[in-house]
């Protein structure tokens, strides 16, 4: 309604300039205040992390925040907000000129913003979780929480100036910001390497988009944040939700696109642009003549076909060119869809947090998937065999996604279906399947994509340890528990 | 009489023209006033760099490329067929992720 | 000859086809699709689903013993040009399979012909009425038939495409139900999908290869425009993952509902007896139109219809009769007698075999439960609830 309202108001205001971008303002203003207000999720006071990339989407959202919280602000937005930029010129493979230059930006409009503000790498997300166990108990682990402590620290350090208003030099903060590079040096090769041996760009952008939620997430709880803020317009979240879909990750997608993200329980994401689309952001950012940071992503330049974010943001984009209510009508897809997300720990996704959506019955994709991974590695020699793979299927789990492994293996089929291929897959790399359970169906996809899936990042591979002692544990446990049906 | 304008580039957009993000040019004369239609086929043939696709579709310009004309939005203006008057401001964004 | 399977294997010829076929086998087990002696009627439109489809459940069922009958059912939408032609070809795979076949036409059923319907509406929505007619097609089809179950050739692209489809439509209701293999089992005649885990491409490649015969030329009315962009699309996914597929389809069987959204209630369309999720099912409102001239009735939105429609009948009020089937116009979608005798003379192709058991069906049991079910009573107190506004009941039956 309030839409239509607008467009009217937007052609009438054609004629005279002026009073549209008044006109603008304030119905920009009213909608991302009312975003926050009706939910009535932030309270007064309260510490909120904002991911600022740069791009124009989080400029505009900072702006925002900032006009909502001076002191000219009808009904002021009173929460207490923190930047954070996480620098991700590595994955693109940024040359160390147009890095600096970048970073040089970012951190001049994240200082001139007033509000404290962290700069950090996205290869800290392996930092970090060297020295922190995912377990969620604190209190025993005192040692642990130093050296992790120490290593928060550092992040910190690196800021050049922890706070606002600070007159370090632009020239000074530049050596700073490569002091940063070189404190982690040993993180940004192993992540380079895990990056690298990903094969393909949609794995990359879902891997790089996992260890952002872990590190703003890790990061947003060490430094006493209870919430993170997000700059997603509801045109990107509509493609969200189309590449969720497309890759496997539909239990997610609803996740995703919300308002508010709760998969992580002791913490939550807000969207409050989701209902702003990216041309509302650009005229906003161009009325306000903000300038914002141009982050190059993993495809910029590349074909329709160079990942299938990149080829679903093309085709939604294309298709609302057409069909203008497009993106609203996938997002209100997202809307009907459930959101809420599993308390317990071991049903999320050891990577990218999401619910875990692996437990399903035999009549199922999953199922259907590897069956055919192991009907077409086996062959055929006779019928016998293939019942009896058939009926293996049924067995276990385990063996089931050590099955998976095969996926890369260009098996040269015919009649070697003596299972040597298999037994000995599942030799060399024994906690293959055991890492693959812990991850959901679009976080295998990624995770079968790399050359070995045991290196993944830190914090992952602990989780499979955790969940694994658990696991045994309770087996042990067992005949001692009473309502274990 | 050849006519002035600015044009400038957001979004990711300017990589396609240089990276540089604004341009002043002089639109050579011509008999019939310029649209917008013919800025972009000129455009197409004296300032686009690289990967024409990536900001030409058909005769207009690429889905999710906002285009201002002096701070409107195009589709309040004609689109295609605006008279461009002399020193217009026109302003191609892309609201594509990543440019 | 060598195949480069989707999900990352290249087999040769042997194998690919075993690996397909007991990939489908894999399906039908452990979706629990068929029971041992029911009557499977597979939906044959002489395309690559459909004959790669009733071939290998023919195998399948003599190589596993799944102990069910297998016949073919067609629907003969009358589309001169396209479905004479593919109809052919239906007709020689009953020969080749040995398998009975049940051709059913839109013209024994509604009284129209896709010919007709184009000619009167044009280009623009015939893919609606034509999608809405043939759904209810072979349900009678397979109901004349006394069948158990039918079988489609639906496949993993298809089902993918749904979902992206429904997902672009915000339509949630449909977009729960159409990753579920086995349809209608509430009532109604179930439907299942043998296929739904099987790439159109392996389909394709497996009817190359075994050289089966069927028919390829695409529809002569155009196709639904927006079910092209979706089909673009997961085509393009495919091309950069080629397991993107089979995860649409995890995608959309994850999905879980908000529990506070009101999905459609379905129900049974009161004038025909098939299961619809409003009083009057689409196809009945869409026959009506097209029989009272008004093609365009079914096609927009739902109040827009019902408007229409109200106004409709009280033009006529009182203008005829209110026993169903006594009204000629009716003819099409009411489930007596005079009808099913219609559709007895074109059932030449069955086999004579199921022919005999197929008329003794439609003259008892047909009009008792089609025509039961609309005694005057009910239709009138029930059409009351369709048209709240309506002061009268309106006395005409439409």
């Amino acid at each position: 309604m309030r839409r239509r309202m607008m467009r009217r108001l937007l052609r009438v205001c054609a004629v005279c300039l002026k009073e549209f971008l008044g006109c603008f303002q304030v119905y920009v203003t009213h909608k991302f205040r009312a975003a926050i207000g009706k939910t009535k999720l932030v309270r007064d006071g309260e510490k909120v992390l904002v991911g600022i990339s740069g791009g124009p989407s989080s400029c505009a959202l900072l702006h925002l925040i900032q006009e909502g919280l001076s002191q000219r602000a009808h009904k002021k937005l009173r929460f207490k907000p923190g930047l954070i930029f996480i620098d991700e010129g590595q994955v693109v493979g940024q040359s160390l000129e147009e890095h600096k230059v970048t970073l040089t930006r970012i951190h001049s409009l994240l200082r001139q913003s007033g509000f404290p503000y962290h700069l950090c790498q996205l290869a800290d997300s392996l930092d970090l979780e060297r020295v922190k166990t995912l377990n969620a108990c604190q209190s025993n682990h005192s040692a642990v929480n130093k050296i992790n402590q120490s290593a928060m620290d550092i992040n910190t350090c690196s800021n050049p100036v922890e706070g606002d208003k600070g007159d370090v030099e632009i020239s000074g903060q530049d050596e700073n910001c490569c002091d940063l590079i070189e404190m982690n040096r040993e993180a940004e090769k192993l992540f380079a390497a895990q990056l690298g041996s990903i094969r393909s760009i949609s794995g990359k952008e879902d891997f790089v988009r996992a260890l952002r939620h872990r590190l703003l997430l890790e990061f947003a709880r060490q430094h006493g944040y209870s919430k993170v803020m997000l700059g997603n317009t509801g045109s990107q979240l509509a493609v969200r939700l189309l590449t969720d879909i497309s890759t496997g990750r539909g239990m997610q997608a609803a996740l995703e696109t919300a308002f508010a993200d709760r998969r992580n329980t002791d913490m939550m994401f807000l969207r409050p642009l989701r209902d702003f689309s990216s041309k509302e952001i650009a005229m906003y950012n161009n009325l306000h003549r903000l300038e914002c940071v141009f982050i190059p992503s993993l495809t910029t330049m590349g074909d329709v076909g160079a990942s299938i974010e990149h080829l679903t943001e093309a085709f939604v984009t294309g298709l609302q060119a057409e069909y203008p209510s497009t993106v609203s009508n996938i997002m209100r897809t997202g809307e009907k869809l459930d959101s809420s997300s599993a308390v317990d720990l071991e049903s999320h996704c050891a990577l990218c947090q999401g619910p875990l959506d692996t437990d399903v019955g035999m009549s199922s994709a999953l199922a259907a998937l590897r069956f055919s991974l192991e009907i077409s590695t086996m062959g055929k020699t006779n019928g016998e065999r293939c019942i009896k793979g058939d009926n293996s299927v049924n067995n276990t789990n385990d063996e089931l996604c050590s099955n998976g492994v095969n996926y890369d293996a260009k098996v040269e089929c015919c009649g070697k279906s003596d299972g040597s291929c298999r037994s000995s897959t599942q030799l060399s790399v024994p906690d293959e399947g055991l890492v693959l359970q812990t991850l959901c169906y679009g976080c295998r996809i990624v995770a079968m994509e790399m050359d070995d899936v045991n290196s993944l990042p830190e914090f992952v591979m602990k989780d499979v340890a955790w969940r694994n002692r658990r696991s045994v544990m309770k087996a042990e446990i067992q005949d001692f528990l009473l309502d274990d049906r | 009489m050849p006519l002035p304008i600015c044009i400038e580039f957001g979004g990711g957009a300017e990589l396609l023209f240089g990276k540089v993000k604004t341009h002043e040019v002089n639109l050579p004369d011509k008999e019939a006033s310029w649209t917008i239609k013919d800025l972009l086929t000129w455009m197409k043939d004296n300032m686009l760099k690289e990967r024409p696709e990536l900001f030409i579709q058909g005769e207009t310009v690429r889905p999710g490329i906002l285009v201002l004309v002096n701070d409107a939005d195009w589709e309040l203006m004609g689109e295609l067929a605006y008279n461009i008057q002399e020193n217009d401001r026109i302003v191609f964004i892309s609201t594509l992720h990543g440019g | 000859m060598w195949a480069e399977r989707p999900r990352g294997n290249a087999l040769c010829k042997e194998c690919f086809f075993h690996a397909f076929e007991e990939e489908i086998h894999h399906t039908i087990v452990h979706a629990e699709l068929f029971k041992r002696n029911e009557t499977i009627a597979i939906g044959a439109s002489g395309g690559k689903d459909s004959t790669v489809l009733a071939y290998v459940l023919k195998l399948l069922n003599d190589r596993h013993d799944y102990g069910v009958n297998l016949v073919l059912l067609s629907v003969d939408e009358g589309i001169t040009g396209y479905r004479d032609d593919s109809l052919e070809t239906v007709k020689r795979n009953q020969e080749q399979y040995g398998l009975p076949l049940k051709i059913i036409s839109y013209e024994e059923l509604y009284g129209w012909t896709m010919d007709a319907i184009v000619k009167q509406i044009g280009l623009k929505n015939n893919c609606t009425f034509c999608g809405v007619f043939r759904r209810q097609a072979l349900d009678r089809g397979a109901l004349m038939l006394k069948v158990d179950k039918i079988a489609t050739g639906h496949n993993a692209d298809d089902i993918a495409e749904t979902v992206i489809m429904n997902v672009l439509r915000g339509d949630i209701g449909r977009l729960r139900r159409c990753t579920a293999i086995t349809t209608g089992t509430d009532g109604a005649l179930p439907r299942c999908k043998p296929f739904k885990y099987t790439y159109e491409k392996e389909i394709v490649m497996y009817a190359y290869f075994k050289k089966l015969d069927y028919f390829s030329t695409e529809c002569i009315y155009s196709p639904n425009a927006y079910r092209g962009f979706a089909r673009a699309y997961i085509k393009d996914v495919e091309k950069i993952r080629p397991s993107a597929i089979i995860d649409i389809i995890h995608s959309g069987e994850s999905l879980s509902v908000k529990k506070d959204i009101r999905l459609p209630v379905q129900g049974v369309c009161e004038r025909c007896g098939y299961i619809s999720s409003n009083a009057v099912c689409k196809a009945c409102v869409m026959l009506e139109g097209l029989n009272k001239g008004l093609p365009r009735l079914g096609i927009g939105k739902t109040h827009k219809e019902r408007r229409k429609m109200q106004e409709m009948l009280q033009q006529e009020t009182g203008a005829a009769d209110s026993t169903p089937c006594t009204d000629q116009s009716l003819k099409s979608s009411c489930k007596c007698e005079n009808k099913t005798d219609q559709s007895e003379c074109s059932s030449q192709t069955y086999d004579s075999d199921n022919a005999s058991g197929c008329s003794t069906y439609s003259k008892s049991q047909k009009c008792k439960d089609g025509c039961s079910s609309t005694n005057p009573r009910t239709v009138a107190k029930e059409k009351l609830s369709i048209f709240g506004k309506l002061k009268q009941p309106p006395s005409i039956d439409f």
